[in-house]
């Protein structure tokens, strides 16, 4: 049964980082999840299948019996709310992306901003506080 | 640690390594709950101060050679979070407290035009309203503790906190550019913290232990063990993403030109140094010995500084000059970090403060003439109307190409004669790289200096510039010109920091109890409580207050201690350190063992000594508990 985990997470992260070559917005957030889900189990393998299986203060107490390794559990819970909020402000900012661009595409979405970039050099796209402020008129 | 001082000194000594996590923590919760923008600034401005003060003294403390040490909640070294200042941590922090409260000024300073009645509010009003001063101040939070964090995974946590304040920072406003490249901002970085968080469970599957100190233990012990060079492969992978190396770094010349420019000038000249600062970290203190990363780091070095001065002599407008040329100053500074001699480390210090520094002012300068005069640098004769700003800008130039008189010339100088020391044929290759990107760099600073300043000058009327604005401009670049005029005592400062990082055996002690000395406290005069009771106090302490230093893990650790465990320390007197756990497990879990995070700890423990300790600050006494077991 533990002999599967290493593949399953081999298995999370090659369909994520396949995802995340994908061109579709939604595509990409869903492999970066995959990616994180990966990440996680690897920690959790890592913290279970070698010889430093237990947790790091048993023996010196003196306790019996078989307990789990407890660190890299905080550590997974760690990284779970980490992946959680970053996904949450991935996915208002995908929104927001296609809500201006009107498309899903990151293709075109990175090459539309290459092109505003030449087309207009004075006057730029590109959010410049200050000469926002400064082309006000006073 | 100290003796002969009272205990409130005591107290600040230890808890001094805290302080500039926790001061920007409370000031960025703070600026989110005042509604005007004089408060706003002002609360901004006396927070960033407090922080700095809290770095100088630190620095002061460090710079001496001593390594402070504070263990988060009084957990013992291995186990719990070391907060670990050495000279190292000092000079980032107060290379960090001076620029965050620069940009402070700066960023109050350029938000300061009303809307008009009738007209939608100003981007930079819009702003500063939805929490651009609070996001600074998370963002230096962030950053402060990945300079004095000792374990790997808060390392990562550190990372997340300045990363998601960055977030913020960027795509503040939601200009389409700005969504754009934050996007792939974003993304690009979930894909490294991914690897950071793999990374960091090998190596606790690997050692057994994520504190930095015992770490480095465990890969003393291991010797050449390919899995240890596959972590020292993958940690330099990771950290060369954030400092921008050459084929990993390609997000950070088109990303930190979309926020606004004080912003940039933020990001360009701190959290590139995060990542340069994480290299020579573990290169120093976990992989002192792994040739093969090193000569990697060397060779993408090169690269980094010519993909940086090309860069600068495409670019067309000031921003995006000014982000290649921070990616080119990366490439110095991992040069001198890969080197690996002693000389290298110093010069690289040394070149650390300036290329920050140098990086903070000439973001500014580009803000204050894309003021006048829009985004591209090629718009002729400014020289007479705006001399000063000419002055500024030349000097920033010649710093940044490193002409003698400079700052640049003597850190430039120091790499140079560290790369050819060795007198190898890669190594002339890279010194070689390094001068040619010098040249290049001179050039591009120059075609931007001329194409701006110089030429005929036409009857424009003078843009007024915010008096707070260009007083912060002028102060960075006053900055880089002291780091020339005291070029000689800095030097020397550095020097002995890169002694200190030299020999990682004054960090490891500092923060491990001694191998052959279990960690055994001795009965403690300073109050009639026993030992064994403020252990079991640390233990509720960590639980209640874990968001301070985000120790989620250690809290976690701390409540899922097995609860029937009922030997005593006596048992185990040939371990290491941690014999004096058990009286607290003792302790706290029988009496209610369901409940170790109970609100009192009086009903909960059989002892009425208890409320004694209570009486001063937890997290100091236990703080202050711990250096004395060794003794």
């Amino acid at each position: 049964m533990e002999i599967l985990l290493p593949f399953l997470a081999a298995l999370l992260v090659g369909v994520g980082v396949f995802l995340v070559l994908s061109r579709t917005l939604i595509r990409l957030i869903v492999g970066l999840s995959m990616l994180t889900y990966g990440a996680n189990l690897s920690i959790f393998i890592a913290g279970s299948g070698t010889e430093l299986a237990a947790p790091p203060l048993l023996e010196t107490l003196g306790a019996e019996g078989p307990y789990a390794d407890p660190l890299p559990q905080a550590l997974i819970l760690t990284a779970i709310v980490i992946g959680f909020a970053t996904t949450a402000l991935l996915l208002v900012l995908a929104v927001r992306a296609y809500q201006a661009t009107l498309t899903d595409d990151v293709e075109r979405l990175l090459e539309r901003s290459a092109a505003d970039a030449e087309t207009s050099p004075g006057s730029s796209p590109e959010s410049s506080l200050e000469t926002d402020v400064a082309t006000e008129p006073r | 640690m100290i003796f002969g001082i009272s205990l409130p000194a005591l107290l600040l000594y230890v808890a001094l390594p805290v302080l500039p996590v926790i001061v920007p923590l409370l000031c960025g919760s703070l600026l989110l709950l005042i509604p005007g923008r004089a408060g706003r600034m002002g609360v901004a401005v006396v927070g960033s101060s407090l922080t700095l003060l809290a770095s100088l003294l630190i620095a002061w403390a460090t710079f001496s050679g001593e390594v402070l040490v504070s263990q988060v909640a009084g957990w013992p070294a291995p186990y719990g979070i070391s907060l670990v200042a050495d000279g190292l941590s000092g000079l980032m922090l107060l290379l960090s407290g001076l620029i965050t409260l620069l940009g402070v000024v700066y960023l109050g300073s350029s938000f300061q035009h009303a809307p008009r009645p009738g007209r939608s509010p100003t981007l930079g009003w819009a702003r500063e309203a939805f929490g651009a001063q609070a996001l600074l101040q998370f963002l230096q939070m962030g950053v402060n503790m990945s300079f004095l964090t000792g374990d790997l995974f808060n390392l990562f946590v550190a990372f997340e906190v300045m990363l998601i304040a960055s977030y913020g920072l960027l795509l503040l406003g939601g200009e389409v550019a700005q969504l754009r490249e934050g996007f792939r901002y974003v993304v690009m970085n979930l894909v490294a913290s991914s690897v950071f968080v793999i990374t960091a469970g090998f190596a606790y599957g690997l050692f057994g232990t994520l504190n930095l100190a015992d770490i480095a233990n465990r890969v003393a012990e291991a010797g050449s063990d390919p899995r240890v060079s596959l972590i020292a492969a993958l940690l330099a992978l990771v950290f060369g993403f954030k400092a921008a190396l050459f084929p990993i770094g390609f997000w950070l010349p088109s990303a930190y030109p979309a926020p606004p420019i004080v912003l940039g000038a933020v990001f360009s000249a701190l959290l590139t140094k995060v990542g340069v600062y994480a290299l020579i970290r573990i290169l120093t203190l976990l992989f002192p010995g792994d040739v093969g990363v090193r000569q990697v780091l060397l060779a993408l070095a090169a690269l980094t500084m010519l993909f940086g001065a090309f860069g600068m002599l495409n670019a067309r407008r000031w921003r995006h000059a000014f982000a290649f040329a921070t990616v080119a100053s990366v490439g110095y500074l991992v040069m001198g970090t890969a080197i690996g001699s002693q000389a290298g480390l110093a010069a690289t210090l040394y070149y650390l403060p300036h290329s920050a520094l140098l990086m903070f002012a000439l973001f500014l300068l580009a803000g204050l003439a894309e003021r006048i005069a829009g985004m591209s640098y090629r718009v002729p004769g400014h020289l007479a109307l705006y001399p000063w700003i000419g002055a500024g800008v030349l000097v920033g130039v010649l710093a940044l190409a490193g002409l003698p008189p400079t700052s640049g010339f003597v850190g430039k100088f120091g790499l140079l004669q560290a790369v050819l020391e060795p007198r190898t044929l890669p190594l002339n290759v890279v010194a070689g790289a390094a001068v040619l990107t010098s040249l290049l760099l001179l050039y591009g600073g120059l075609e931007l200096w001329r194409g701006f300043f110089w030429g005929a000058a036409d009857s424009r009327a003078p843009v007024s510039l915010p008096p707070l604005m260009r007083f912060t401009t002028g102060a960075s670049v006053v900055l880089i010109v002291l780091l020339s005029v005291f070029a000689d005592p800095l030097y020397r400062l550095t020097g002995t920091i890169a002694a200190q990082l030299h020999d990682p055996a004054s960090y490891i002690d500092a923060v491990l109890p001694p191998p052959d000395l279990p960690l055994q406290r001795p009965p403690d005069s300073l109050r009639d409580a026993p030992a064994v009771d403020d252990r079991g106090d640390t233990a509720d302490d960590n639980l209640d207050d874990d968001d301070t230093a985000a120790d989620d893990p250690d809290a976690t650790d701390g409540g899922l201690e097995p609860p029937d465990i009922t030997s005593p320390d006596t048992e185990s007197p040939d371990t290491e350190s941690p014999d004096t756990e058990s009286p607290e497990v003792d302790d706290t879990e029988s009496p209610a063992p369901t409940s170790p995070d109970a609100e009192s700890p009086a009903p909960t423990s059989l002892d009425t000594e208890d409320t004694d300790v209570d009486d001063t600050d937890p997290n100091d006494t236990a703080d202050e508990a711990l250096p004395q077991g060794p003794q």
